[in-house]
This record gives structure tokens, C-alpha cells and sequence, in this order.
């Protein structure tokens, strides 16, 4: 079925909240709720990050295969809250490339049809850019 | 490895290398017979391509790695166990389902069946374990075989860490227990165990049992951080995979979106001419549509937020069709399509992620090869703890080994090791070794050739004294074969494995050349799910047709050979050296006949895992009594 057909400027909402650790477990149930939300169609589920306290990769994978999910139904996941912990994660650079975490609710509604604002400008060339020191990812902190 | 024998190993190493530059400085310097270049050259070709492979496995050898005992395994860990079928025989796959649940640590048992059979779904639940099959979101979208299976079910899952056992591997109950204790140290991402066959007998007519990989090479490449994920018996860190997925889904995700913006301008721009002639009223629609593109495309230029990009893509899109309905017919499934590819959700995929590697049948090293990289570390843990099946037929082991060196060779032109940013100069040796020694199929059709080529017609491969050559050659020759029993540290099967190196030279050919279509002509290449019974058409000489040409060959040549010294026509100790050497080419070849003519396993192969009380009762669902379900 169409995706397009289904999308909507108008989407209805859901509230969800993730609480303690953003991994594999919470997003899981986050996903089954998503799923389970969009069966009568598309929708817009607003998912309140304020009270995560620690991050980790399988966190984030779950939360962009909930927005996979709720995109390919015609819907779209919205984080939105202040968590210090998503703010000091490497994770961080890795979401925030893909989605944005909205400060307030109101703002998540809003989403992607408000003002667009920049995110970072694309960088210019430079020589020593070229050959960078070597950064090594043992995982997430 | 005690300090004396990594002496040794170190000594003859140098020994190799130090013999090895010397012959092939020679070589090169004063024997290359120019005038019969089409031969000559090739062969030292060859010889240069054995010293650098000789160099690569003492290389892998100087740090080899024989491991303490590991700690205990910490109490509390969450483990999922993936058991991977597709189209295997459900006895096979309860057998290992049973003794996987059956594991003395706390966990959860899953099969993955991508053969989608209800009797599986209904077998899994009444001996107790889970049961994963894709769902309908990957119709119509690419599976991407094994790595496809697991990708879905880590996206279903949620323990810590993830044991990978194929249909046929049946682990022992203190399997879990005794590699959990290594993900103690947080950097270690995986630990790989030996796959061992309990079906070979002794002579292993089809080199099936690996001890050579399975020991010393792994060793070896455990010492420079770099063991190899084979796809089975290993235990994985979730939180590893998915780092190495999200960190290549975001590395690729700007660029993702660019290049597909781009594919969709011109497909909007060609059902714009289109409509021009079919249903002009419909063009208005594509018009907005390419102008939502163009803003798309300044959004990405200033840096916005790829989700928004696309969703507002979408709305636009939305709205652009709601503006000529009677226009939806015509332009909707175009629209559609442009915008699941731009999605940043890839909702063109079944998954927005793929930590398994998606872009190789040999997933499993190129994963391995990705989180070293990233910096995560590896263990081989050299105990065998699970019992499989090997192929029992040369045709399904033929076909086996194709794939292997197909997938590896895929990953060399494709994402060689010598330009993966991250790895150290030994991981990146370590993976080079692994893939180059697939050329050897290239060098054996040298060492065929060249000395065919001077029986038969008195062509010099090289200009050289023979005195001169002997004390230059056996050197290195001898110190080769010297470290290759040292550092295989009394392994089965050194001497099949040399024969089985040489005599796949077709599959190593073939294989070399289906990569390379795969990378640069975009062939598809197959995965092949490996037998794990024989094939009634799997034994006979026809699937060893070209080695038998290659023998055969070598005998005439051979004859030819002799008949012209004996008449004076060819020089005689040349022609002695040439036969030697066409001896060792049938030494080497003749591997082949065994392995054809073998029949499968005999009786007194014996399974040493027993077959579980509760098998016949599943298999035969009128004798049923279901246990408890455990999850």
C-alpha cells in the first residue's frame, strides 16, 4: 500500500515516555507500543527522552527502527525533553545527524514543517583534514 | 606457545623471509627467460605471490596466542542464542535447538527460520524456545541471506549478547559458561570457538576438519588482535553490533540522502515527460513535487536535520497529489518510490539498520573486520565446544568453498583491509592473508603450466644453472615447509591442507572472478546454504573434471618429457628437475580422487552428542506432550 497516500499534515498523536536506560529492552516495548498504535493508521508518536539516564547503541538502533516503522506507515517519531545523559553521549552526534530532540513537546508537534533551523554549516576544505589522527570507538560512553 | 617454541617459530620466520628474498632477488635479477616471457613471466609471478603468502602466515605466526583458561562467567549476563536455519531438516534443527536450551548458563533459545515452516513454529513451542521468522515487512525488499536472518532477529531481541549457532552445530551445555567470562574486559566484542566435525573420518578425503584455522592460524591472529568471526559457535556483543550499525548507517546517511535526491529529480523529470504525452493535467503534480526536491536538496546544503528534510519531503509530496486527485493514478507509485529511497529511515528496506554486515555473503569476516576497526577487540578461544557437520560429498563441499572465497574475495576489491581507516598494520595484514591465499588458484595454474611447457616443448621457464638454482630454491622451500610444521604445532592435516590449497586452483579461479563481477559489474552472488546431508548427485569425477585434465596433462607431458631426453633431443637434468617437479603437482592433485570417490561417513563415526530423549515425541506430533513453555 502507499505510503503517500496515507500521510497526513494533521497526523494524530501518541505520548510515550522512555525512563532509566535508553537500550534494547526499553525501545523494544517502545516499538511494540509504536507498532501497535499505527495498526489503524499513520501516527505521530512523541517519545519524552527527559528522564533517560544512560545510552547505549542499541538504544538509539531501536529508536531509528521505530522511526522506520512509524515512517513506512505514513507516521513519524518525534523525541523531544532535556536529558543530560543523550546530551554527553557520542551517541549524540550520531542521532542528532539523523533527528532532532526537541526541547519542548509543543516544538516536537511542530517537527519538521516549523522554520527550518541550521544545523551545523557544511565545513571547508582544509589541507590538514586530510590526514586526521586516528580515533578509535571502543563502544559508547 | 611455550618461549622456546615461539623461538623457534621466530627463527625460522626469519629464515623464510631472509631465504625467500634472496631466491626471488635472483629470480628476478638474471633468470626471466624474456624470450619465452608468456611463461616465464607468469611463473615468477607466481613465486613472488608464495614468498609474500609465506611472509603473511610467519607473520601470523611470530605472535601466535595460546590463551589461559578463561575467568568464570559473571553471573546475571542476558543471551539471546540464534539458531540460523533455512532449508535444513527439522530433526537437525531440533537437535541443536534442544541441546542450545539445554546450556548450563541462564539464556534464551531462538530459531531463526528463514524458510518461514509452520512445523518449525509449532516445534519450537512445545520443546521450549523461541521462534523468529521475517515478517511482512521484507517482502519485496532484499533479504541479504544469513546476515538478513540475523539482523531481523537482533532487531527482535534484547539480551547483552548473541551466540550465532548454524542448524548443524550442536553445542555442549558448558558452552556459554566457558565464553562469557572473556566479555569480562568491556572492549572484547566477540568471542570465536573451532568448528569441529564429528562426521570426518580420520583420512578427511575432503579436508573438512580446518585444525591448521582452527589452531595455529587463529592463534596467530589472535595474537595481533584480529581473530576471525566465522559465522558460527561465537558469542557476540550486542552492544558491538549495533555500534558498527548505527556508526555505518550515519556515516552514509547525508550522503545516502544526496545521491538519492538526486536518483529521484531524475525520475520525476522522466515521468514529466511522460505525462507531457499521456495525462498533461498530472504534470502540475510532478512540478511541485521536483520543486519539494530542490528545497530538499538547499535543506541538506545548510545542514538540517535529515528526518525533517524528508519528512517535510513527504508532506510536500502529500500535498502536491491531494491537489489533482484524479492525477493519484498515475503519479502516486512514482512518488512513492522517490520517497521511500530519500527516507533517512531507509523505509525502502525491511530494517533501518543492519548491524550484520548486508554487503557480502561472507558476513561474518566482514563484520569482524568492521568492529576491529572501530577499535573493539576479538578472542579465540581454542576448545571445541560445539560438534557440526561437515559436507559429505565433494560437489557440497566444492560448492562450500566457493562461497567462501567468493564472499572474501568480494570484501578485497570491495573493502580491502589495506584502506579500511582504523585497523592496525597487523589486522590489516591479517585479513589480507586470510583473502590472497584465494589467488593461489592463479599461481597454481603457473606451477602447472611452466613445467608442461618445457617437457613438451623444450621452453626454458627460466635461464639458470640447475646447481645454482638447488642452492638458491631448497633454502627456502625447505624453511617454509619446516615453519609450516613447527608453527602448526603438530595440527592434522598440514599436508591435506597444502593439497587442497593447490588443487581448488578452478574454485580459487572462479570464485576470484565471481568477486570481482560481484564488485565492478554488479553480478549477484549467491549464498548458497551448505548441504548438511549427502547429495545423491554430490560424488563422481565429473565435479573434479578440470584437476583430472591437469593430471592427466602432467602424465602426458610427462611421457613426452622423457622420451625426449632419452632420444637426446632434451637436456637431461633439467628434464629430472621438471619431473620432480611435476611429481609434486600430482602429490598434490591427486587429493582430488579420494574426495571423489568418497562415499560419506561410515559407521564408526559416531555423534558424540546423544540424541535428546524428547525428539521422537516432537517429530511425531501423535505422540505429543508438550512441555511448559519457557518464555
Amino acid at each position: 500500500m502507499s505510503t503517500l497516500s496515507r500521510v497526513s499534515n494533521t497526523l494524530s498523536c501518541i505520548d510515550l515516555t522512555v525512563t532509566g536506560a535508553l537500550d534494547a529492552t526499553t525501545v523494544l516495548g517502545i516499538r511494540q507500543e509504536s507498532a501497535k498504535a499505527a495498526t489503524d493508521g499513520p501516527i505521530l508518536v512523541l517519545l519524552d527522552v527527559a528522564a533517560v539516564t544512560t545510552v547505549g547503541a542499541s538504544g538509539v538502533v531501536g529508536l531509528l527502527e521505530v522511526l522506520h516503522l512509524l515512517r513506512a506507515r505514513g507516521g513519524d517519531l518525534r523525541l523531544f525533553g532535556s536529558s543530560a545523559a543523550l546530551e554527553t553521549t557520542r551517541l549524540q552526534a550520531h542521532l542528532g545527524q539523523v533527528t532532532r530532540i526537541y526541547g519542548t513537546r509543543e516544538e516536537a508537534v511542530d517537527g519538521g514543517l516549523g522554520p527550518g533551523r541550521a544545523r551545523h554549516l557544511a565545513p571547508g576544505f582544509r589541507w590538514h583534514r586530510l590526514f586526521p589522527r586516528r580515533r578509535r570507538t571502543l563502544g559508547w560512553s | 606457545m611455550g618461549i622456546h617454541k615461539q623461538i623457534l617459530v621466530r627463527t625460522l620466520a626469519v629464515l623464510v623471509v631472509s631465504f625467500g628474498l634472496i631466491y626471488i632477488s635472483w629470480r628476478w635479477s638474471g633468470t626471466v627467460a624474456w624470450d619465452a616471457w608468456w611463461i616465464s613471466l607468469p611463473l615468477v609471478a607466481a613465486e613472488t605471490y608464495s614468498l609474500g603468502e609465506s611472509t603473511l602466515y610467519a607473520v601470523t605466526m611470530w605472535n601466535a596466542r595460546r590463551r589461559p583458561p578463561p575467568p568464570p562467567a559473571l553471573p546475571g549476563r542476558t543471551v539471546d542464542v540464534f539458531i540460523a536455519t533455512y532449508n535444513e531438516p527439522l530433526e537437525l534443527v531440533l537437535k541443536t535447538a534442544i541441546a542450545a536450551r539445554d546450556m548450563d548458563y541462564p539464556h534464551e533459545t531462538w530459531i531463526l527460520d528463514d524458510g518461514n515452516r509452520s512445523g518449525f513454529a509449532s516445534a519450537a513451542r512445545q520443546i521450549g524456545v523461541g521462534y523468529i521468522t521475517r515478517g511482512p515487512e521484507w517482502d519485496g525488499r532484499q533479504r541479504f541471506a544469513k546476515a538478513g536472518n540475523v539482523n531481523n532477529a537482533l532487531s527482535m531481541t534484547t539480551g547483552e549478547f548473541v551466540a550465532i549457532l548454524d542448524a548443524d552445530q550442536v553445542p555442549e551445555a558448558r558452552f556459554l559458561d566457558r565464553v562469557l567470562g572473556y566479555f569480562d574486559a568491556e572492549e572484547v566484542a566477540f568471542v570465536q570457538t573451532p568448528q569441529h566435525f564429528w562426521n570426518v573420518p580420520d583420512r578427511d578425503p575432503l579436508g573438512s576438519q580446518a585444525e591448521l584455522f582452527y589452531g595455529p592460524i587463529q592463534q596467530g591472529k589472535d595474537g595481533w588482535d584480529a581473530a576471525f568471526f566465522c559465522g558460527s559457535n561465537a558469542v557476540l556483543r550486542r552492544e558491538a553490533l549495533m555500534a558498527l550499525g548505527l556508526t555505518r548507517y550515519t556515516r552514509t546517511a547525508t550522503e545516502h540522502t544526496w545521491s538519492a535526491l538526486r536518483r529521484g529529480r531524475s525520475r520525476l523529470q522522466d515521468l514529466h515527460g511522460e505525462l507531457g504525452r499521456r495525462h498533461p493535467a498530472a504534470m502540475p503534480v510532478v512540478e511541485q513535487a521536483m520543486a519539494a526536491v530542490t528545497r530538499a536538496e538547499q535543506q541538506l546544503r545548510r545542514g538540517d536535520v535529515l528526518a525533517e528534510i524528508t519528512f517535510e519531503l513527504r508532506v510536500s509530496f502529500h500535498a502536491a497529489a491531494l491537489a489533482v486527485p484524479e492525477a493519484m493514478e498515475d503519479v502516486v507509485p512514482e512518488l512513492d518510490a522517490v520517497l521511500e529511497s530519500v527516507d533517512v529511515a531507509h523505509t525502502d528496506q525491511a530494517l533501518a539498520i543492519h548491524p550484520m554486515d548486508t554487503t557480502t555473503i561472507t558476513e561474518d569476516m566482514a563484520t569482524a573486520m568492521h568492529l576491529h576497526a572501530m577499535g573493539w577487540g576479538s578472542v579465540y578461544h581454542h576448545e571445541v565446544l560445539v560438534h557440526g557437520l561437515a559436507p559429505e560429498d565433494v560437489s557440497t563441499m566444492l560448492s562450500q568453498r566457493h562461497r567462501w572465497a567468493a564472499g572474501t574475495m568480494q570484501v578485497f576489491f570491495n573493502d580491502n583491509p589495506l584502506f579500511l581507516r582504523g585497523l592496525t598494520l597487523a589486522q590489516r595484514l591479517m585479513y589480507l592473508s586470510t583473502m590472497t591465499s584465494y589467488l593461489n588458484g592463479f599461481a597454481a595454474m603457473s606451477y602447472i603450466a611452466a613445467p608442461v611447457v618445457f617437457l613438451v616443448a623444450g621452453t626454458y621457464p627460466l635461464t639458470a644453472s640447475p646447481v645454482v638454482f638447488f642452492c638458491l630454491f631448497l633454502p627456502f622451500f625447505l624453511s617454509c615447509q619446516l615453519l609450516f610444521q613447527v608453527a602448526g604445532n603438530g595440527s592434522k592435516g598440514l599436508w591435506r591442507g597444502q593439497q587442497w590449497s593447490f588443487a581448488l586452483f578452478p574454485t580459487w579461479i572462479a570464485a576470484t572472478c565471481s568477486g570481482a563481477a560481484a564488485v565492478f559489474l554488479g553480478k549477484h552472488l549467491t549464498f548458497s546454504v551448505t548441504a548438511k546431508s549427502k547429495q545423491a548427485a554430490g560424488r563422481g569425477f565429473q565435479h573434479v573434471r578440470l584437476q583430472l585434465v591437469a593430471m592427466a596433462v602432467l602424465v602426458v607431458s610427462s611421457g613426452i618429457g622423457i622420451a625426449r631426453a632419452a632420444t637426446g633431443e632434451a637436456p637431461l637434468y633439467p628434464t629430472l628437475i621438471t619431473l620432480a617437479w611435476v611429481a609434486l603437482d600430482l602429490a598434490l592433485l591427486i587429493v582430488v580422487i579420494g574426495a571423489a570417490r568418497y562415499r560419506g561417513p561410515g559407521e564408526e563415526q559416531v555423534d558424540p552428542m546423544p540424541t535428546p530423549d524428547e525428539l521422537p515425541s516432537v517429530l511425531n506430533p501423535t505422540t505429543l506432550t508438550p512441555p511448559p513453555a519457557r518464555r
